[in-house]
Order: C-alpha cells, then structure tokens, then sequence
C-alpha cells in the first residue's frame, strides 16, 4: 500500500470552474457538499473521493473525471 | 416522560460510567476500612495446614466418611507487627489495583462520553489499562500468596501453608487481554475514522 499522505493527484477545480464562469460556492451549492470539503478538494487537502461526489461534480461542470484529476509525473 | 425514556432507551455509557464510580468509591471505602480494621486489632485469619496443626482423630462425632480438609483457619487475635505486615500484603495490592483499575476506566470512559469516542486517548487508555491488569494483577497474586506462605510461618503450628489458586492470575491475564482487543477495536476504529475524514 502506498504511504498515506503521498499522492501526485492534481485538481484542476479551479480551472473548470474558471471556464465555465461559475464560482466554488455555486458549485458546492450544486454537488451538495460543503464549501470546506469541496475547497479541500481543490486544493489537494482530501484523502479520497466518494463515486457520488465525483458524479455529482461532473455533472455539474458537464466534464469528465480525468478533466478533473491527473497525476503528475513522478519527479 | 423523562424517566420513561431514559428507562426505554438507556445511554449505557452513562450507566456504566455511573457504575465504574460506585464500584470505585466501594472498592477503596473497603480498603481503606479493611486496613484500619486490620490496623485497629481486629483478629487476622490464618490459613495452615491441618496435618501438622491437629492430630488426625482431632475431628470428633462427625459421621463417617466425613473427614478434616487439607488447611484449617485460625484467628490470631493480638497479631504482631510481623504478622500485620503479612496481613496487609496479602490483601492490600488486590484493593489498590482494583480500586485503581476501576478509578482509570472511569476517567477514560468519562472521557469517551464527554467527548468523540473515537478522537480521545480511549485506546490508549484502555491498552494502559489492560497491561496494568496483567502486570498489576500478577504482581497481587504473587504477593497474596508469599503473604499467605509468611503469614502461616508466624502462628508456629509446625510448618507452612499457601495455596497456588491459578484461576486468579488466568483472570487478571483474562480481564487484561479483553481490555487490550477492546483497546485495538477502538484504536481500529479510530484509524477508520481519520480515514473518512478525508473523504469527499
């Protein structure tokens, strides 16, 4: 198992939401989850994802989940 | 209302918590009674062996087939100093582990109730606990039974008497790996818990 607290997952939140003209309170008020936890997410603070959320969050911005995440190389 | 729901639906934290601090208040008010009264002169029993204290046709009038038991209680009614010490050993690490045991259990599951279960030092706490039963409670039978050995050697009916009642440790080391896997269920639980903290 890989350690904990060591992952290369990039949220590209920002620049969805930034596309599509929409701000993180919106969007949190549209997935239904709170402001904290969707700002931990984007900010690459969150351990994991639940498959609801991921739904929901695509739904929202009309993507999908790899324009959401990558993982960045390992350096 | 208030009673009817309490008695439907008991919060059975609380009611043990309530419990521990009966069950600590009693243990160490009857310590601390036993050894004043130990103190104060009240006659100590000791255990010997009925072989070397009577004479085998000591036992009369009983029917047959009835016969003495292996040890016999006496009453040293002016105990020495020696002897009070003996006493007080053979009893008193029983009470005081006991007693401490169920005064920490019910700080930690104070501690539990007040709090998130699973973010307190519950585990902890509880993995404190269960090695001090298997330590503490090894520690108290060995002494008890070197107390009960010394105790006999002091009252001079020729010889001296223990008995080696292994079911006592077996419990404590029972109690202590019982509150250890409780410990490890909750530090499991509490491993669980950050996890999902993290979650989305």
């Amino acid at each position: 198992m890989p350690p904990e607290e060591a992952h290369r997952v990039s949220v590209h939140i920002e620049k969805l939401l930034a596309e599509r003209g929409m701000t993180l309170t919106e969007l949190s008020a549209r997935v239904g989850i709170t402001l904290a936890n969707l700002s931990n997410l984007k900010n690459g603070h969150a351990r994991a994802i639940r498959f609801s959320t991921l739904t929901a969050l695509c739904d929202a911005l009309q993507c999908q989940p790899g324009d959401l995440f990558t993982v960045e190389p390992d350096s | 209302m208030n009673l009817l729901r309490t008695l439907r639906r008991p919060d059975w934290i609380d009611e043990l918590h309530g419990l521990l601090l009966l069950g600590t208040v009693l243990t160490g008010a009857g310590g601390v009674a036993a050894v004043i009264a130990t103190l104060a002169g009240q006659p100590i029993e000791v255990e010997v062996a009925t072989e070397t204290a009577l004479r085998p046709d000591a036992l009369t009038g009983a029917p047959a087939g009835v016969v003495l038991g292996d040890s016999l209680v006496l009453d040293v009614t002016d105990p020495t100093a020696a002897q009070l010490g003996w006493a007080l050993l053979a009893t008193l690490p029983r009470f005081v582990l006991i007693t401490a045991t169920l005064a920490l259990l019910w700080r930690a599951i104070g501690r539990a109730r007040r709090t998130d279960p699973f973010r307190s030092g519950l585990a902890a706490s509880l993995r404190s606990l269960g090695i001090l039963l298997i330590g503490g409670g090894l520690f108290a039978w060995v002494a008890e039974v070197v107390a009960r050995f010394g105790l006999s050697a002091t009252v001079d009916v020729g010889g001296t008497y223990t008995t080696l009642d292994l079911t006592v440790p077996a419990v404590w080391l029972f109690l202590g790996i019982t509150l250890l896997a409780v410990g490890e269920i909750v530090r499991r639980g509490q491993e669980m818990r950050a996890d999902l903290d993290g979650v989305v």
